[in-house]
């Protein structure tokens, strides 16, 4: 029936739409489904998860976590034979399967993995997906800021920066590799003043990017073992809802002035010049419907979470909801409510990312 | 969009399938669904009677006819307000549209005739179909019903097991 390769595409075609327990199951069919299942094409062409943290402001609420995990993939919240569409909802993931949920906190996370720690110097890798956990090694040193670092395009392995003492314009830091298993330390040079650099980072490309507040990203190199820091010039000013993100490899920044969200995409970067495109802009009334007088529900509130890594959509944060605007159909295109406990709860930080063979082989 | 030229009928896109049998819609009903006829009218020439005629010799009669019920349906329900009501009518209507008595290889035909025009809405309809009735089988039973040969070897599906040990393989 599926053969050639008319057949193949095709069969793509079925495989994307499948959950991902089954689709990693039909990777015994054959020597064909096996390399299809665990190759680039398909996983580009998967949909793509989404998750994020939660922050729960207000009282502690017994037996919960300040910060928790929500997760939304189509596939698992798909009834048979029927597709979710439009809106969904997304329910904080159930972390009883980890033994040290309920006395670590997530410290971090990063497509699909979560970083947990728990005094004095307890961390532990998680995969939701995957219900999976790894502990790690004590770092020699106490850390003042970790930072999680993996991509599930590129390779099983992640990274676990620990900040261990500012310098003036850099840091000590701890590099945990879960390759080698291993703690090494090294001292980076940010190229600018430490005081400048914000907590607003995100991981692409092998590569963490850092905002500072002087209006520059700071490239840290996670590839080599010299960890290189790169300072770019940024177009606007980075205020505290300034984000950077990535969009088919290119670096993305969005920036607000409180009524207008600018996008914009680096063109080339060379030494200090940096070129930069105003891309898109968008207020709020391209995300509220307006009355017939022309009057918008004006007291919504929206703040940019991330860019999607392969297409013109952006993400946006409203109080309960994720919404998903499309910048060239100029439209809401998916919403997801997400947490469960909405009062109070704010987003974070969000991911998005394929189920590829990564994800599902790391912390084997 | 061309013209019409002046002081014609309605335009028909005309589906032939195997045996000659002719499976009309008009010309607005296949722009909804089919990329195919969306790129053709760039280029396309209207002569004679009127009609743009599309072989689909190899495929039988009754997928072709079901292709073309698609495109009626979908043209239809585009002229109509967007509501949840609408969606939940539509996927009432996909649930009968593929009923029990489509088989595996009127589904195959159906999608055959689908690409043939590129119907990317039929497409995604079969493809979540057939997604659906092959999630919870296993792979022997994908190999029996789909005719292929298990040409992994024990090391290899050990490779695979231990790589996804968070399911039963």
């Amino acid at each position: 029936m599926m053969d050639g390769e008319l057949g193949e595409d095709l069969l793509t075609e079925v495989l994307v739409r499948l959950p991902h327990k089954s689709l990693a199951r039909f990777q015994c069919v054959s020597t064909t489904w096996r390399a299809l299942i665990s190759g680039d094409y398909l996983r580009r062409r998967l949909p793509l998860i989404t998750s994020g943290v939660l922050f729960h402001d207000g009282p502690p609420r017994p037996g919960k976590q300040a910060y928790t995990y929500a997760c939304a993939s189509p596939s698992s919240s798909a009834q048979d034979g029927v597709e979710d569409r439009g809106g969904s909802g997304v329910e904080e993931a159930d972390m009883g399967f980890f033994p040290c949920h309920a006395t670590s906190s997530i410290i971090d996370g990063c497509n699909g993995l979560l970083l947990y720690y728990a005094a004095p110097a307890a961390f532990h890798v998680v995969n939701p997906t995957t219900r999976r956990w790894a502990a790690l090694p004590a770092p020699r040193q106490r850390t003042l800021l970790s930072v999680l670092a993996f991509d599930p395009c590129a390779s099983p392995h992640y990274k676990v920066v620990c900040f261990a003492r500012w310098l003036p314009r850099g840091a000590c830091v701890e590099v945990f590799d879960s390759e080698s298993g291993a703690w090494r330390e090294r001292e980076l040079d940010f190229g600018i003043d430490t005081d400048a650099m914000s907590a607003t980072m995100h991981c692409s490309g092998a590569a963490i990017h850092v905002l500072a507040y002087s209006g520059h990203v700071v490239r840290i190199d996670l590839a080599g073992t010299g960890m290189a820091c790169a300072v770019t010039a940024l177009p606007a000013p980075v205020s505290y809802r300034a984000r950077a993100g990535h969009c088919r490899g290119r670096l993305r920044y969005a920036s607000s002035d409180g009524a207008r969200l600018s996008l914009w995409e680096l063109r080339d970067a060379e030494g200090s010049q940096s070129q930069w495109a105003l891309k898109h802009e968008l207020g709020v009334r391209d995300l509220v419907s307006c009355d017939a007088s022309g009057t918008c529900q004006s007291n919504k509130t929206f703040l940019f979470m991330a860019f999607h890594p392969e297409k013109e959509v952006v993400y946006l944060w409203t109080p309960g909801k994720l919404v998903a605007f499309d910048l060239e159909q100029r439209r809401v295109v998916g919403e997801s409510v997400f947490g469960s406990d909405r009062e109070g709860a704010q987003l974070i930080q969000i991911w998005l990312f394929p189920f590829s063979r990564h994800l599902a082989s790391c912390l084997a | 969009m061309a013209a019409a030229p002046s002081g014609s009928r309605t335009r028909m896109v005309t589906l032939i399938s195997k045996g000659g049998r002719n499976f009309k819609m008009p010309e607005a009903v296949a722009l909804v669904s089919s990329r195919s006829c969306r790129e053709a009218l760039d280029y396309i020439e209207y002569r004679g009677n009127n009609t743009m005629m599309i072989k689909l010799l190899d495929i039988d009669p009754k997928p072709v006819s079901m292709l073309v019920n698609f495109c009626n349906h979908m043209a239809a329900a585009a002229t109509s307000a967007a509501s949840d009501d609408a969606a939940q009518r539509m996927r009432e209507w996909e649930e009968r549209f593929l009923g029990d008595d489509v088989d595996q290889a009127l589904l195959y035909d159906l999608l055959s005739a689908a690409i043939s025009i590129q119907a990317d809405g039929l497409i995604d309809l079969v493809c979540k179909r057939v997604a659906h009735m092959i999630k919870g089988k296993t792979p022997q039973e994908i190999r029996t019903i789909l005719g292929i040969q298990d040409d992994l070897t024990p090391d290899q599906r050990d490779e695979i097991r231990t790589d996804n040990s968070w399911i039963d393989i």
